[in-house]
């Protein structure tokens, strides 16, 4: 497959902290958020969705596109082709704790190893999709694409993540912290709001340990640090 | 920070090891300091990454596969497999 001339845009595989690119190449997907806004459809405001990146995502990438994995500022870790139109997979709204259910269907390719470009190939601070424009990047997309090995790009696609029900029941002792928790969390999301998140020290006393105790375990039977490990006395 | 399992709350009765991190901070990179507290421990113990909010567990008998999982402010069916693990016996 030619693809000179072709779009190439670069989709981000999350932080380095709390990365999801392993979610992309398993599922042969590739995913964006603010995913617990809904489904894209053209009536929607960007204001809905944090900008522009979903409506970029969803009605101007195509499929045939190129897609570069980005796991850095400028590093690659993978080149794909989309294999779909946009699509709205419930099955991601909680992908080590992101809304990522806007999904593309994509045939990856896993790079030997990273590819770096100069840090500000994507940009100084690159958004989670974009088109890509600088001249280096693209012309490695397109040389990569075009070049053997190919048959990643006609490979069957991997089975999709299934949806996973609601917990129906939530143990009558966990509803408390549990109700507690959704109480928190859109006030952390709204950082303007609530100021710096809470410390560690803070959700282990407001949180942890209270879940520890509804969970059986009294207090005496937790400790912050973990105990130093006996030592065998040496001569 | 380590639950145990039986007093006096010493290495050999600890049940299971939890490695907190301020919220969105990202709970999962959180493992490498929770297997350290295990190495030094001397004993293999489960770990618990965790915000507060998002808990993931990795079983320290099996090469700290991740087993279990459960967002509180999420709660999916396999949030109980977690529930029951972390449950004390």
């Amino acid at each position: 497959m030619i693809v000179r001339g072709r779009p190439v845009w670069q989709v981000s595989g999350g932080p380095a902290s709390r990365s999801y690119a392993e979610m992309f190449l398993k599922y042969g997907v590739a995913l964006i958020g603010p995913g617990d806004a809904g489904p894209w459809t053209p009536e929607r405001d960007d204001n809905e969705f944090e900008g522009g990146f979903v409506r970029r995502f969803a009605s101007e990438v195509a499929a045939g596109d190129v897609f570069l994995l980005r796991t850095g500022i400028a590093t690659l870790a993978a080149v794909g082709l989309v294999a779909s139109d946009y699509l709205y997979v419930n099955a991601f709204d909680d992908v080590n704790g992101w809304d990522l259910q806007h999904a593309r269907r994509v045939r990856w390719c896993r790079l030997p190893e990273a590819q770096a470009f100069e840090s500000a190939a994507f940009g100084a601070n690159p958004p989670r999709c974009s088109r890509v424009w600088n001249k280096a990047v693209v012309d490695f997309a397109e040389r990569f694409v075009n070049s053997p090995p190919t048959h990643w790009q006609t490979a069957s696609l991997p089975a999709i993540l299934d949806e996973e029900p609601p917990l129906e029941d939530v143990p009558d002792a966990l509803r408390g912290i549990v109700a507690q928790t959704g109480d928190l969390v859109p006030l952390l999301q709204d950082r303007q709001a609530f100021g710096e998140p809470p410390s560690e020290d803070e959700l282990i006393a407001h949180f942890v340990v209270p879940f520890l105790r509804a969970l059986g375990w009294p207090p005496w039977r937790s400790s912050k640090p973990c105990p130093a490990p006996q030592r065998t006395a040496t001569s | 920070m380590a639950v145990f399992q039986a007093l006096p709350r010493t290495p050999e009765n600890c049940y299971l090891v939890i490695e907190a991190k301020r919220f969105g901070a990202g709970v999962e990179g959180a493992l490498g300091q929770g297997k350290g507290y295990v190495e030094a421990l001397g004993v293999p113990r489960d770990v618990v990454v965790t915000d507060g909010i998002r808990y993931r567990m990795y079983a320290g008998s099996s090469q700290f596969e991740p087993v279990a999982y459960a967002n509180l402010a999420w709660l999916k069916r396999s949030a109980g497999a977690l529930f029951a693990r972390m449950q004390r016996p």
